[in-house]
């Protein structure tokens, strides 16, 4: 596998997004990503999946969710423990529960697409700003994708995108080692359009 | 002298097969898009119920008939095309389809119960939905009946005192065993009964559902992965809570269960990050 045609294959992809989603650079990495996540997996709904985030922050499902299984994912992971230390010891389950149907499908459940949209807070562990920003981001995000015209193109530019980037293996590289790649790849471009 | 109707028979013959291979066409794609479904495999099955869908059409522009007006109605309704269902089993009542005209009636029930919920009416919507679950024999109806159902009369119950919380979900429990009883390979069913099971505290039995739904099937990612992360939530609930012969029993259960699985360790499902 060779990097350099990876970044080749995603910097095309760059190209086909910014004709069909000029204004809303926000949304090439989560795009890129989920689109390549799925395809790894070998998701036999595919479609589905890279719009499947669109329900959060509210399903039905989620708000029906047991007091003690909110608790256990606050306490059982390091980082939410600490920042909910005092929620947790209150047991201020209003304020778990609110918290929790934001960060349930970033850091319960893994949705791609959100763990992209969300990149930046999640590697400076900056739950606070994922929390304040969370409604806003993912309705803007709804809104950019529901504007699209060609919404059959945007899907058959993604699937082209994944399978040629499967084919030149990049099923052997980690979830964290594909966003890298495409991140790159997205700052140089945006730097190199600044210059 | 004789070409003609020759040829005009051997085009009527022709023409009668092709008839006759639009409603095999149908059904043989209806049932290849149902196995699909069974498979969760989405797209694979929409596409099946779309042809599903014209080859009935075809027949019964050519040749109406009760069974050709069934198939394109069931083959609507997989599309969640309610309206069109609905006006196909009307058609298929006409042409002798005798349930046709009940099941119409139940696609109109349902579009009313999502109408009451939307604007929120949630009483009466939950009223509709628990009709639905308990007569209709569309299983399609049925397991959209009782996904909204459920929803609606759980988050209900949590808002309830103590005592009464638990016979809600009492009731509710007894609601979610009966629509595995009625169809057993529906691991969405099991899915709701692993969850009502987790509000009682009742771990062990979580657990045991929750594999059920997992090994049968789940309707989205999402589901899935919730379903995995329930189970491990009673993994930790039993490990805090058996006495240590228990625990020992019970986890050696629950390795076969990983090894079957490939989790590499109890806490972490594979799609999960290290």
């Amino acid at each position: 596998m060779k990097r350099e045609e990876l970044e080749q294959v995603v910097e095309q992809a760059l190209t086909f997004l910014a004709q069909i989603l000029p204004g809303s650079i926000s949304l090439y990495f989560p795009l890129l990503s989920v689109a390549l996540t799925w395809a790894v997996k070998r998701s036999l709904a595919w479609e589905e999946e890279i719009f499947a985030w669109q329900v959060w922050p509210n399903p039905e499902w989620i708000r029906t969710k047991s007091d003690m299984f909110i608790l256990d994912f606050f306490q059982s992971k390091p980082e939410l423990n600490s920042h909910f230390r005092a929620e947790i010891d209150n047991r201020d389950l209003d304020a778990l529960r609110s918290a929790f149907s934001r960060l349930y499908p970033i850091m319960g459940l893994e949705d791609p697409f959100l763990c992209a949209l969300f990149y930046p807070e999640l590697e400076k562990s900056d739950l606070a700003a994922l929390l304040s920003t969370f409604d806003t981001r993912v309705e803007e995000a709804k809104a950019d994708i529901k504007s699209i015209p060609e919404r059959p193109r945007l899907l058959e530019g993604l699937r082209a995108f994944a399978e040629e980037a499967i084919s030149l293996g990049i099923e052997a590289m980690s979830q964290k080692e594909i966003q890298k790649l495409i991140l790159d790849v997205l700052k140089r471009d945006i730097n190199n359009k600044d210059v | 002298m004789f070409k003609k109707p020759a040829l005009l028979l051997v085009l009527t013959v022709f023409v009668g097969m092709a008839c006759v291979s639009h409603l095999k066409e149908a059904k043989t794609s209806y049932a290849q898009g149902q196995r699909s479904a069974r498979d969760y495999q989405t797209q694979a099955s929409q596409a099946y119920f779309q042809k599903a869908r014209q080859e009935a059409f075809q027949e019964v522009r050519g040749k109406p008939s009760g069974q050709a007006y069934m198939v394109k109605g069931l083959a609507e309704l997989e599309l969640e095309l309610w309206q069109e269902a609905e006006e196909s089993f009307l058609e298929a009542f006409h042409y002798g389809f005798e349930k046709g005209e009940e099941w119409a009636h139940h696609l109109a029930l349902f579009g009313l119960a999502s109408s009451l919920e939307e604007s929120g009416l949630q009483e009466s919507s939950r009223q509709v939905y628990r009709y639905l679950l308990d007569r209709s024999r569309i299983p399609s109806i049925t397991l959209l009946a009782a996904q909204k159902y459920t929803e609606s009369a759980l988050e209900e119950a949590l808002e309830r005192e103590e005592k009464e919380k638990d016979k809600a979900l009492d009731s509710l429990l007894k609601t979610a065993q009966r629509l595995s009883e009625k169809d057993m390979s529906c691991g969405y069913y099991f899915y709701l009964q692993s969850q009502i099971y987790g509000h009682q505290s009742a771990y062990r039995q979580s657990f045991e559902r929750a594999v059920m739904a997992r090994e049968l099937g789940l309707p989205s990612e999402a589901v899935f992965r919730d379903n995995d992360n329930q189970i491990v939530f009673c993994y930790r609930g039993l490990k805090d809570e058996l006495a240590p012969w228990d625990w020992e029993q019970f986890l050696s259960i629950y390795q076969e269960w990983m090894r079957r699985w490939s989790w590499t360790d109890p806490e972490t499902p594979t799609w999960l990050k290290r």
